[in-house]
């Protein structure tokens, strides 16, 4: 195990904060901040995430050809930190790189990988993910939205809500269904759907958090067969890998610190009494586990597929982590977060907070279905240092 | 920062694991001294000076897992604490020949008074004409019929010292606290009498949080952690074991969520735990700061495996509270290891003081 940074991470971290500074990428991000401040709750990031890829720094670990600079999975994670603590809001890149571009990259034909990977590293297009339906839940496998054959090709429809970003993407990566079998986990297909494309219509659910939450209806949009992501009917075990890949935990984890850091900003140690003083040192340590439980998962990425217990390990304990933070801001702060005479700016990023929370607790995978993943198949891994071995023989 | 194991630790750990597996586990620590001394597991994370390889405190925490995963008694850490305070003395030292046994493993060494005087509420020595009189008594784990302690206490200026004491320096008090059960180490209460200054070896600095300028208190607090982490690991296992063969309602145990979901939270929890004691192990090893993250791995590990044990203990059942079921000794052993070195809660607040000064000074700079 290595706690420290390498020369490399170092190195791209170092850039990233240079980049920041030049004129583009810090224009963008005071127009973000302006628009923020007016009280847009969603604005556009689409300028400063292509200022910031022209430094080909948005997909790093993506191979050169494809727009990245083919570094390691701990150093691209190096890069968001940096950009996501330099002020970049990350959902549009989390599912447009870190999910759907590395889901092409992993299982993606040669043909797609060129078409796509390319232009999502640039900001040319964006993506993000059309997977849950009304009274589908957690459940993905009870999936209806269908795909049927049109000649070459194939027409989609079919309704998908609670996905992120869909009105700012041009691409989304959508689990249909193509045919049954003898389970449900059988039948289902993946494909990359233009989301300007004639058929679909993409609306918002009113929702709790600034980010609303999507609503894309599917009207036998045609696709060509070029858009089938891996075989037909085989979508399933693909989507546990993305599944899988969503579940590192880092955005999470950036939010833990991002809002325990705002909260710190409004607390002294002379005024703080001893029942506050614990509770800044047990959730910065939740905190600081929340990244090292992240960075777990990465160090595993660049060795093979991500272990789907480590993931859920690490998606439970970041998102439960960054929601709590949340929680126990509003508390420490007092109603409108004036308790304590909090900067406006730090109460602003605890208020949204607070109304994100829920979510990180929902979104790529309840905790209730991270705790059945890890007492299905994390009770019997023969773990390294530390891990649970064969028992105490005593 | 790549987090994957390191195979010479996994190999150490293997080989502290199977050795310790033969040793038969008694209250009193003779078979668990043996099988590490066998191994020369006292001398893998000593100095060379001591005689030692010099592995580093990564090496002692995967020693110290592997001792509380199976509940045995702590004949390590204590030892390890003089180690590290005469890692470059002489060899006619004040305490050297006592470390030099403890690296041979010849000598075990059990650690008292850090949980008073580390966190500041224990009264101060009295100084006297040969050395210093505690004002109250010790308690310590009563591990080895002829250990030696190391003992922690204030000075009247406030500064905390470690002194060593043989055991012909100090006296039970107390019979064991679980005489029904004869297979822990129980606590005894300890009368050291006069510490001779001669008997001192190290300084744990003064103020609050302590200074503990050699950073022996850290490397302790990462130890104890690494022990703590084991004893939670250990009690997991069990329970896991448990609930996967024992039927109930027609189907096995494990496959309950009301049973299974305790127990995958607290996995979840042991893996932070893991992490965070690592971690400040390697940070100790790289000669970086670590003071903040050894009291946190600490206090996050002994609060896990506190809950840890208890769940493991509810799994199993009635049966659970019986000398016949191994998660027995869990439940003994990890109270006072949880609270040996302070309670988690003053722990945290040291934490939060290195915190909020770390956190307002860093945005004091960027603004300057």
């Amino acid at each position: 195990m290595n706690f420290g940074e390498s020369d490399a991470e170092r190195g791209l971290r170092a850039e990233v904060r240079e980049v920041l500074r030049t004129p583009p990428v810090r224009g963008a991000l005071d127009d973000l901040a302006r628009a923020m401040a007016a009280g847009e709750r969603e604005p556009d990031v689409r300028p400063l995430y292509r200022a910031i890829a022209a430094h080909r720094l948005f997909a790093a670990s993506w191979p050169e050809e494809y727009g990245g600079r083919g570094v390691s999975h701990l150093e691209a994670a190096a890069v968001i930190e940096e950009l996501v603590r330099g002020g970049m809001p990350d959902m549009l890149q989390v599912l447009s790189v870190q999910i759907v571009g590395l889901f092409l990259l992993e299982a993606g034909s040669p043909a797609q990988r060129a078409r796509y990977l390319p232009a999502l590293a640039s900001g040319e297009l964006f993506a993000t993910v059309l997977y849950t339906e009304p009274e589908v839940g957690s459940d993905l496998a009870s999936l209806r939205a269908t795909a049927v054959r049109d000649g070459d090709g194939y027409r989609l429809s079919g309704t998908k809500v609670f996905g992120l970003k869909s009105g700012m993407s041009d691409i989304g990566l959508c689990a249909v269904r193509t045919g049954t079998g003898v389970t449900k986990y059988e039948g289902i297909s993946l494909f990359l759907v233009d989301l300007h494309a004639d058929g679909v219509t993409r609306g918002t659910i009113a929702s709790l958090a600034d980010e609303q939450y999507d609503r894309v209806e599917l009207d036998g949009v045609r696709v060509g067969a070029d858009a089938l992501l891996g075989a037909e009917g085989e979508g399933w075990s693909l989507l546990t890998r993305c599944l899988a890949i969503e579940r590192t935990g880092l955005d999470y984890s950036l939010k833990a610190a991002r809002w325990y850091d705002a909260t710190l900003s409004g607390l002294a140690a002379d005024t703080a009494d001893d029942a506050l003083l614990e509770e800044v040192g047990r959730y910065g340590a939740a905190v600081d586990a929340a990244r090292l439980l992240a960075w777990n998962s990465i160090s595993q990425l660049g060795r093979g597929p991500l272990d789907p217990t480590s993931a859920a390990i690490a998606k439970y304990h970041t998102s439960e982590t960054a929601q709590q933070v949340a929680y126990w801001a509003a508390l420490v702060h007092g109603h409108g977060y004036g308790l304590r005479g909090l900067a406006p700016d730090k109460a602003a990023v605890l208020e949204a907070g607070y109304r994100e929370g829920p979510g990180l607790t929902l979104s790529a995978g309840t905790s209730e279905m991270m705790l059945e993943l890890v007492a299905s198949s994390g009770f019997d891994r023969p773990d390294v240092i530390g891990g649970a071995g064969d028992g105490p023989q005593i | 920062m790549d987090l994957r194991s390191d195979p010479v630790l996994e190999r150490i750990a293997g080989t502290v694991r199977d050795g310790l597996g033969a040793a038969g586990a008694g209250p009193d620590g003779s078979a668990t001294l043996a099988a590490l001394a066998d191994l020369d597991g006292f001398a893998f994370a000593a100095s060379m000076e001591l005689g030692g390889f010099d592995l580093g405190l990564s090496c002692g925490v995967t020693i110290a897992v592997e001792l509380g995963r199976r509940a045995l008694p702590d004949v390590y850490t204590g030892g390890m604490l003089v180690a590290d305070a005469l890692a470059e003395a002489a060899d006619d030292a004040p305490g050297a020949d006592v470390a030099a046994a403890v690296v041979a493993g010849k000598q075990v060494v059990v650690a008292a008074g850090l949980d008073r005087a580390t966190v500041g509420d224990a009264a101060p020595a009295e100084p006297s004409p040969g050395g210093w009189r505690l004002p109250e008594v010790l308690t310590v784990d009563d591990v080895y019929p002829d250990a030696a302690v190391c003992t922690a206490f204030r000075t009247g200026d406030g500064e905390v010292l470690l002194a060593v004491l043989p055991a012909t320096l100090w006296r039970p008090l107390a019979r064991p606290a679980f005489p029904w059960s004869g297979h822990a180490p129980s606590p005894a209460a300890v009368a050291p009498g006069e510490i001779p200054s001669g008997q001192v070896i190290g300084s744990l600095g003064a103020g609050r949080p302590l200074t503990d300028p050699a950073g022996l208190l850290a490397r302790h607090r990462v130890r104890q952690a690494g022990y703590l982490l084991g004893l939670g690991l250990g009690a997991h296992a069990l329970a896991v074991a448990h609930a996967a063969g024992r039927r109930q309602f027609d189907r096995y145990v494990l496959d309950n969520q009301a049973v299974a979901f305790p127990l995958a939270k607290a996995k979840i929890d042991l893996e932070a735990a893991r992490l965070l004691v690592h971690r400040a192990a390697w940070l100790a090893d790289a000669g970086g700061p670590f003071a903040r993250e050894a009291a946190e791995a600490l206090a996050w590990t002994a609060e896990v495996t506190l809950r840890t044990v208890r769940t493991s203990v509810q799994v199993h059942g009635a049966r659970g509270l019986t000398v016949a079921a191994p998660v027995h000794r869990f439940f003994e052993v990890v109270r006072p290891a949880a609270t040996r070195l302070g309670p988690p809660g003053a722990l945290w607040r040291e934490s939060a003081l290195r915190r909020l000064a770390e956190y307002h000074t860093a945005v004091a700079e960027r603004q300057s």
